[in-house]
């Protein structure tokens, strides 16, 4: 299943964010987002001279059930794309 | 998304859930390493590497700087050539540490940073960037690595840094920390008596045997 929703950036370019589910269902089913939609950090560190740099992003989103499939126990159970949508590019 | 994706509140009847996501990279953490095949082997850099991506499931290409390089084998790469045994990986325990301590081991050793943008990964080094080259050995996929394309290009990178490239109230810039110089000093363990103490248990020698 798949949960999406668009927000445009502040300098007007339409984001898509796409969160598949792996619950084995088909749908397609759209989410609010708040204020907040999308915020991307990278992790920072004393030195630039780090072997991995790692990002996270946190996406915040206003809903009315709990959407328990959005859980998962592995690391890599639930995708989160964000993606430029007229450049057509993951970010 | 990370294992633990929300905290929610119970009060409205809409309520704000943050979901957390991390990249690629980060889920490497939660996995043991397993070798390539059932036995382990001795690999190249490049098996290794291509192993560690193909666990992160969503890359599709690589870019790697073309800064190091064997004698004898000028202008190719090195990561083909230079070979580890998966064994180091594994403790005496047979225990694996885990594919995010693998890709450190094997990027700190070359001096190498990874970074990831959309579905690309980069293995730079920022000396060898600041120097002004910009050759890269290239790797692509579309079967997340089942079979990969390698091939060689240049790339240039630049972003001029303008009033427009951010916006945002209260913003401000900042240069992480930087080291220009960097004193090492050395120390030698001070003996204060030149010959050992006679009846220093490390000394003696049991003459008759083990248990006497």
């Amino acid at each position: 299943m798949i949960y999406t929703g668009q927000f445009k950036s502040i300098n007007n370019t339409l984001y898509q964010v796409d969160i598949n589910v792996n619950d084995g269902n088909n749908g397609t089913s759209e989410i609010i987002f708040s204020d907040e939609p999308f915020k991307i950090e990278l992790n920072s560190n004393d030195t630039i001279y780090e072997p991995l740099k790692l990002s996270n992003a946190t996406c915040t989103i206003i809903s009315d059930s709990y959407n328990f499939n959005l859980y998962s126990a592995t690391a890599q159970g639930t995708k989160m794309t964000l993606r430029d949508v007229d450049n057509n590019m993951i970010k | 998304m990370t294992p633990n994706i929300y905290t929610q509140g119970f009060e409205q009847h809409y309520e704000s859930i943050e979901l957390e996501a991390i990249d690629g990279l980060s889920t490497l953490d939660n996995f043991k390493f397993e070798s390539i095949e059932v036995n382990k082997k001795i690999r190249t850099f490049e098996e290794l590497i291509i192993h560690l991506v193909k666990k992160c499931n969503c890359y599709s290409k690589i870019y790697v700087n073309e800064n190091n390089c064997i004698s004898g084998y000028e202008n190719q790469k090195a990561i083909d050539k230079l070979l580890v045994s998966e064994q180091n990986f594994f403790s005496e325990d047979n225990e694996p540490v885990t594919y995010k301590e693998v890709l450190t081991q094997l990027l700190q050793f070359l001096n190498y940073t990874i970074v990831a943008d959309g579905d690309v990964l980069y293995i730079l080094n920022y000396d060898y960037l600041k120097s002004g080259f910009v050759d890269y050995h290239t790797y692509s996929t579309v079967n997340n690595w089942l079979n990969y394309s390698t091939g060689y290009t240049t790339l240039n990178h630049q972003y001029n840094v303008t009033a427009n490239s951010f916006k945002s109230n209260g913003a401000s810039v900042e240069l992480a920390t930087v080291y220009n110089q960097v004193s090492i000093k050395t120390n030698t363990y001070k003996k204060d008596v030149l010959i050992p103490d006679f009846f220093d248990e490390d000394k003696l020698t049991n003459t008759f045997g083990e248990n006497d």
